[in-house]
């Protein structure tokens, strides 16, 4: 199981430089949200939501973005809300 | 009174005088019922995420206002009758979201501080949207009329 985790994180840190999941370990997950003390989260605010959904649309959940309840709550409600508005896709294939 | 927000999309195959004019159109919707304007934004033409009533694209106008709950009623009804208008989304605004912004204004000004001018983020809209564009047109392609 570490090892499928390990993998996971090294796929996201894989964008910024090649090999570099070789070197990095277990790092525990943290709320972006918290870590930033961000207490509203905005649905205009695109290029920040985008980072939580993946290609096909839907929200990330947050087993995988650490994001913490509330955060995560805050976040599924702006993106609901900017989908409604054409700002984001409903569903991508 | 509460702050509220609004946004529309109008239809993006009008001349820029037209759009102009319906997003005045709408302002005066507001000023008419003793409403306060606080911001009144044009965000210009914009890709949608997905097609409504067959655009791909509209021009977004964004409304920022202090009113009464019947204000923005009326300029609902007022949206959903005109046929130009694609869609829009009014929204209380939440008292932390002002905050919010503060916070975000700092940030930035922090980050140009330290030397990150970087693009202008509008730049960067425009790219991502292209980049969307090319990979949609293509895929298009193949199976056009679907």
């Amino acid at each position: 199981m570490d090892d499928r985790r390990g993998k996971g994180r090294g796929a996201k840190d894989g964008k910024k430089g090649g090999f570099k999941k070789k070197f990095v370990f277990k790092r525990r997950k943290f709320c972006k949200f918290c870590d930033e003390k961000v207490e509203y989260i905005d649905y205009k605010d695109v290029r920040l939501l985008q980072g939580f959904i993946p290609e096909r649309g839907k929200i990330l959940p947050r087993r995988i973005s650490g994001t913490c309840s509330m955060h995560q709550r805050g976040l599924m409600h702006a993106i609901k809300r900017a989908r409604n508005i054409a700002l984001l896709p409903f569903t991508a294939d | 009174m509460h702050e509220y927000e609004t946004i529309f999309i109008i239809q993006p195959s009008l001349t820029d005088e037209e759009t102009e004019t319906l997003a005045k159109v709408f302002e005066g919707v507001v000023a008419e019922h003793k409403a306060t304007m606080i911001k009144s934004e044009r965000w210009g033409k914009k890709r949608l995420a997905y097609r409504v009533k067959n655009f791909w694209e509209g021009t977004y106008v964004f409304f920022e206002y202090l009113a009464e709950p019947s204000v923005v009623t009326e300029l609902e009804r007022r949206l959903r009758i005109h046929e130009n208008i694609l869609k829009w989304i009014s929204v209380r605004k939440d008292p932390r979201a002002a905050a919010e912004e503060v916070r975000k204004a700092a940030r930035l000004a922090k980050a140009q501080a330290a030397g990150m001018p970087g693009r202008d983020m509008d730049d960067r809209d425009r790219d991502r949207d292209r980049d969307r564009d090319r990979d949609r047109d293509r895929d298009r392609g193949a199976d056009d009329g679907r």
